[in-house]
């Protein structure tokens, strides 16, 4: 893919609406449903995905050091995540203004469901503490290796290692019960 | 490494990353093989990894659909980059009659300027001015504008003469032209809504067409159309006219209050802002005018922007009363 990617973006360098167009096809899908997980809408999701690919288009792919891909993914991302804050800070000033404010927008209702264990686990993918949850996102949907999240957020790989295994035994925690249901279920129809 | 199941997950979970080393892997298989339990442990954070992968794919977004509006986005902004079409002949003629008729109606002419009915004059000072002409027209000022307006039963003619900057959503009345002068340029509307940037003292006169189109030309230059969703910039010193490749989406965002920012640079936020509300930014530090950011905002007060802007890009804010002072140093995202 990597490969790929860097003859489209020599395309993109040159004007090439179609190379454009393979890359905004290639990793739309993906790029939306990761800042799905930081959105609680989809349509904001889909909105931010748009806006960095219009950057990415507006500006020929300057400013690409790494990849396409990455160059996308770290977007999308600080995008997600700037909406989060920018939301807060909306949402102090509301509450300051209406001094009560009804139900904080924190928790993600997801309504369109493909399966009860992906709608368990992006629950408990909330649920952890921001951090933590940021790192593991980068390694599950970025698929950036340990040291690659250790420089972009400027921690030690030690840091990414605990974090994510904070991650994976936080949600193993939640999920305990029902994994134990779903794995027996799941090699009883292997066997 | 013991039972600590901390420490445990942290193993499989550079084990299932791949980033286990040999010496790790023998500690990881003997915890394994210790018990049952342990294995279905790793079978239980196994499956919590692989599915948190699959959550990539988890909703269907409609790519087809979204690359349709991509491209109209993409197009909209070429579009604005394209050449700049000339009048036509005939509208050239056209012009050039209508001037030959204003320069022969002479002196009575120069009587029923002088003695025009529904004179009105609409000038704002600190604060941006809504209004709407006798004849329907809807005009927004920015601060520091001014407008005359005039009709001449006579001629069926509307005439506005504009300083500094103001939004015009024409009246439609069929048979009485819409002229608008602003320094040496006639702006001749043809049903629409559009911006005017003429400040005293600018050498360029701006006309940003939001819908429908119109005609700017110079007594000496028969000028060009604009459309919707361009710009024809007149420049005073040159006598030319071309059309602006920049889309600059927050033109109206002094009537507005809507701003977009792509990824852009604070100094052009700041100064983007600073044209709008009367409390000012201003960054203590100025290398932080080349930190980008990526925010809309949609009709906020300047406080809540500040806020926003310090959120993102880790500052403190201080406030006077005609100015908030945005302090720090990093481009941190």
């Amino acid at each position: 893919v990597e490969l790929s990617d860097e003859k489209e973006l020599e395309s993109i360098r040159a004007g090439d609406e179609a190379a454009f167009e393979v890359v905004f096809k290639r990793y739309y899908q993906t790029l939306c449903n990761y800042a799905y997980t930081y959105l609680p809408d989809r349509e904001e999701a889909e909105e931010v995905v748009q806006s960095a690919f219009l950057v990415l288009w507006e500006r020929r792919g300057s400013g690409i050091h790494t990849s396409v891909k990455a160059y996308l993914f770290s977007m999308v991302r600080n995008s997600s995540l700037n909406a989060i804050k920018h939301k807060k800070v909306r949402q102090k000033h509301a509450e300051e203004q209406l001094a009560t404010h009804p139900g904080a927008a924190e928790s993600v209702a997801h309504t369109v469901i493909s399966n009860e264990l992906e709608e368990r686990i992006a629950k408990a993918l909330q649920k952890l503490p921001e951090q933590c949850r940021l790192i593991f996102k980068m390694n599950r949907f970025e698929e950036l290796k340990y040291a690659e999240i250790a420089s972009e957020l400027n921690i030690s790989v030690k840091t990414v290692e605990n974090q994510i295994g904070k991650a994976l035994k936080i949600m193993r925690d939640q999920l305990r019960d029902y994994l134990t249901t779903f794995l027996i279920m799941m090699s009883s129809l292997f066997l | 490494v013991t039972n600590d199941f901390d420490d445990i997950a942290t193993l499989i979970g550079k084990d299932l990353a791949g980033e286990i080393s040999n010496e790790e892997q023998a500690t990881l298989q003997h915890w394994l093989s210790l018990s049952e339990e342990n294995q279905q442990y790793y079978r239980q954070v196994k499956q919590v990894f692989d599915t948190s992968a699959s959550l990539k794919s988890w909703q269907s977004f409609d790519t087809d659909e979204a690359w349709r509006k991509m491209r109209e986005r993409i197009h909209a902004r070429q579009g604005r980059q394209d050449n700049v079409r000339m009048l036509s002949r005939m509208t050239y003629w056209r012009v050039a009659a209508s001037l030959l008729l204003l320069l022969s109606a002479g002196y009575l002419g120069y009587r029923y300027w002088l003695t025009p009915q529904d004179r009105v004059t609409v000038a704002s000072r600190t604060t941006t001015e809504q209004n709407t002409l006798p004849d329907g027209t809807q005009v927004f000022l920015n601060k520091s504008s001014s407008i005359a307006y005039e009709y001449n039963p006579v001629k069926k003619k509307r005439r506005v003469k504009l300083k500094g900057e103001a939004f015009f959503r024409i009246a439609e009345q069929k048979e009485e032209q819409f002229v608008l002068e602003a320094h040496d340029v006639i702006i001749e509307d043809i049903g629409t809504t559009f911006n005017v940037k003429a400040w005293p003292g600018s050498q360029q006169v701006e006309v940003y067409v939001e819908s429908g189109e119109v005609a700017i030309y110079t007594v000496d230059n028969p000028g060009i159309r604009v459309l919707a969703g361009e710009t024809g910039v007149y420049d005073r010193l040159k006598k030319t006219f071309t059309k602006t490749g920049t889309s600059d989406e927050n033109i109206l965002a002094y009537k507005t209050r809507v701003f977009i920012f792509r990824d852009t640079e604070m100094s052009s936020v700041i100064e983007t802002i600073n044209e709008v509300y009367p409390v000012k930014l201003r960054l203590e530090n100025k290398a932080v005018e080349q930190c980008t950011i990526t925010v809309t905002f949609q009709d906020e007060t300047i406080d809540v922007i500040a806020d926003i802007i310090a959120e993102t890009l880790k500052l403190t804010i201080e406030k006077t009363e005609t100015e908030i002072l945005l302090k720090g140093n990093e481009c941190s995202k």
